[in-house]
């Protein structure tokens, strides 16, 4: 048995976190910062509270970049590292979901190693020294991204995604405030949700696995088990809000330190070749690549039956039947999540996937690094078997 | 004299010695296996030229393995600059590579558990650690295999028999 676990992020969370932000700048010596975001984030007035933060502050806002498209693009990251080189900045602040947090991660590559060519430093490990301050505020409850060491940015030029793994990438505070995803409309919601969700019992699950990540999946889980529905409900319940962003930041640490598996593995593939939504592809393939790995880890997946449902019916449900109901309450949440916002729970349901993509999803699937992870192997077969399914 | 001078780490000779025996082995191992359908098939999804290093840190044991003609030639590491080398494959210490080549874990598991490095490409990561899986099918008997590999490929008797001789034939033979 051996492991390992980092996350030097500082975490500053609940309400008001957000006016910490300066405060949290000023202790690591920064001047001015800058600001990337999104334009939803600016249009829902989410952009103001963060710039109010600023009042009387010692940092200065250097500029706000706003036009991060929805898929991290590698020119984007470059046209901004320009800005941050011409406006003397010393900080970035990322303000958004997975998207702007990755974008973001890029641009302190580039602008930490004084370059402009991003594909140098793509790969695992490939970055040798800290990069420049860097604060994230999630407005997601659902990537993760604020607490690991991945970037993911897309790169037009061949038509690729370039994967970025480094502990230098995380960032040196996450702001964990209910304000910031008051705002996210129910559909995002539930699917950012059911993305962490998996995140969650993927690394409870999947090889890397060991006590310290299981503490933060288990407690991840719970959070969104109890939450989830009541905020997509109720999206102004402010303590939902902020325990679904907890439960997400917790199922970013674990997945950070024990990784992921075969939902993610098959998940990339297709958002890569059918444009659909991460979490929504999440929450479709989760239920039936969970029954795939029921031969090797039906024990670890009977174990979440307790932080899904608590221990009333824990305990009156018998040790071999835990697994199985840990999938019917998957396919319960889904049920309801489909009747209160319309989250697809099947492939055929998202109208972007066709039958006849299910060998090229299958093909990348196979060179996704994720799979390393997954408790069970899995080929070109056993990958479209499972396409066929969740269709 | 300062008395630190006289406290020197002592280094695992025996380990040393096994883990040299199996780079060199297994570098031999790599050079055959295009022997096999499903590993060729998987060296073809390499670029030509491509080259990787499997090494086990402050053991100065190594091995650099080139793509050739859509088969695998070992390198001699004093000929290659490590700019040159696509992607590094590193056992963080010796410790970690005898687990993994002691058969006790598997690379996936050892990888898992951040005991190797990777400086490069994650998907080639990914092919090489597959050819790797595949080698270990033909090179160890089943009972110390199924410890090592997540599922156990189904291949017909005759067809397993015939390639792992033809990979030990090469191997010991040198060619």
């Amino acid at each position: 048995m051996y492991f390992e676990f980092y996350n030097p992020v500082k975490i500053c969370a609940g309400d008001t976190a957000l006016s910490n932000l300066s405060n949290e700048l000023e202790f690591l010596n920064c001047k001015k910062c800058l600001i990337i975001t999104d334009n939803g984030i600016e249009k829902s007035g989410l952009l103001k509270y963060v710039i109010d933060s600023f009042y009387n502050a010692n940092v200065k806002i250097g500029d706000i970049f706003t036009d991060i498209p929805p898929d991290s693009d590698k020119d984007v990251v470059n046209k901004i590292a320009d800005i941050y080189r011409e406006k003397n900045c010393d900080s970035i602040v990322a303000v958004g979901g997975g998207s702007v947090i990755d974008t973001a991660k890029g641009v302190n590559i580039l602008v930490s190693e004084n370059s402009s060519d991003l594909m140098k430093f793509c790969g695992a490990n490939i970055l040798k020294k800290p990069l420049k301050p860097f604060i994230v505020i999630p407005t997601t409850s659902g990537t993760g991204s604020e607490v690991t060491v991945v970037a993911v940015i897309a790169n037009r030029e061949t038509n690729s995604k370039m994967l970025f793994l480094s502990p230098f990438l995380l960032p040196n505070v996450a702001i964990i405030d209910p304000v910031m995803t008051l705002t996210l409309p129910p559909f995002l919601t539930a699917a950012t949700a059911m993305d962490a969700l998996t995140h969650a019992i993927e690394a409870y699950i999947c090889i890397g696995k060991n006590m310290l990540s299981d503490a933060y999946s288990f407690s991840a889980i719970k959070l969104l088990s109890k939450n989830l529905i009541n905020v997509v409900k109720k999206p102004d319940d402010r303590n939902g809000r902020l325990n679904l962003a907890l439960a997400s930041t917790m199922a970013g640490i674990a997945f950070s330190n024990s990784m992921v598996g075969l939902v993610h593995t098959i998940g990339h593939s297709v958002g890569a070749i059918c444009h659909i939504h991460h979490g929504v592809a999440m929450n479709i393939l989760l239920p039936y690549v969970l029954e795939y790995n029921l031969p090797k880890v039906g024990n670890y997946i009977g174990e979440l039956l307790l932080p899904l449902v608590g221990e009333d019916i824990f305990v009156v449900t018998p040790t071999n039947e835990r697994p199985a109901k840990v999938i019917e309450y998957i396919r319960y949440l889904q049920k309801n999540l489909f009747d209160l916002v319309k989250l697809p729970r099947k492939l055929s349901e998202t109208g972007k996937v066709l039958e006849s993509q299910f060998e090229e999803i299958a093909n990348l699937s196979l060179k996704d690094a994720s799979l390393a992870y997954n408790p069970e192997d899995a080929d070109i077969e056993d990958i479209i078997e499972i396409l066929k399914k969740a269709f | 004299m300062d008395k630190m001078e006289n406290i020197k780490p002592k280094s695992n000779f025996l380990k040393r010695i096994y883990l040299s025996f199996i780079m060199f082995f297994l570098g031999r191992a790599f050079r055959s296996s295009n022997i096999d359908k499903n590993i060729k098939k998987q060296i073809l999804q390499l670029p030509e030229n491509f080259s990787f290093c499997l090494k086990i840190e402050r053991a100065n044991i190594d091995l650099i393995i080139e793509k050739k003609n859509n088969r695998f030639i070992i390198v001699n590491s004093k000929s290659k600059r490590d700019e040159d080398i696509d992607l590094f494959i590193i056992f963080k210490n010796i410790e970690r590579a005898f687990l993994v080549f002691t058969f006790q874990i598997s690379a996936f598991l050892s990888y898992a558990q951040n005991g190797l490095i990777i400086k490069g490409d994650l998907q080639k990561t990914m092919i090489i650690m597959k050819i790797l899986t595949l080698l270990e099918v033909y090179l160890l008997p089943k009972f110390i295999a199924k410890r090592v590999i997540k599922r156990y490929p189904k291949w017909i008797f005759f067809y397993k028999l015939f390639n792992r001789f033809l990979i030990y034939f090469r191997i010991f033979i040198g060619i």
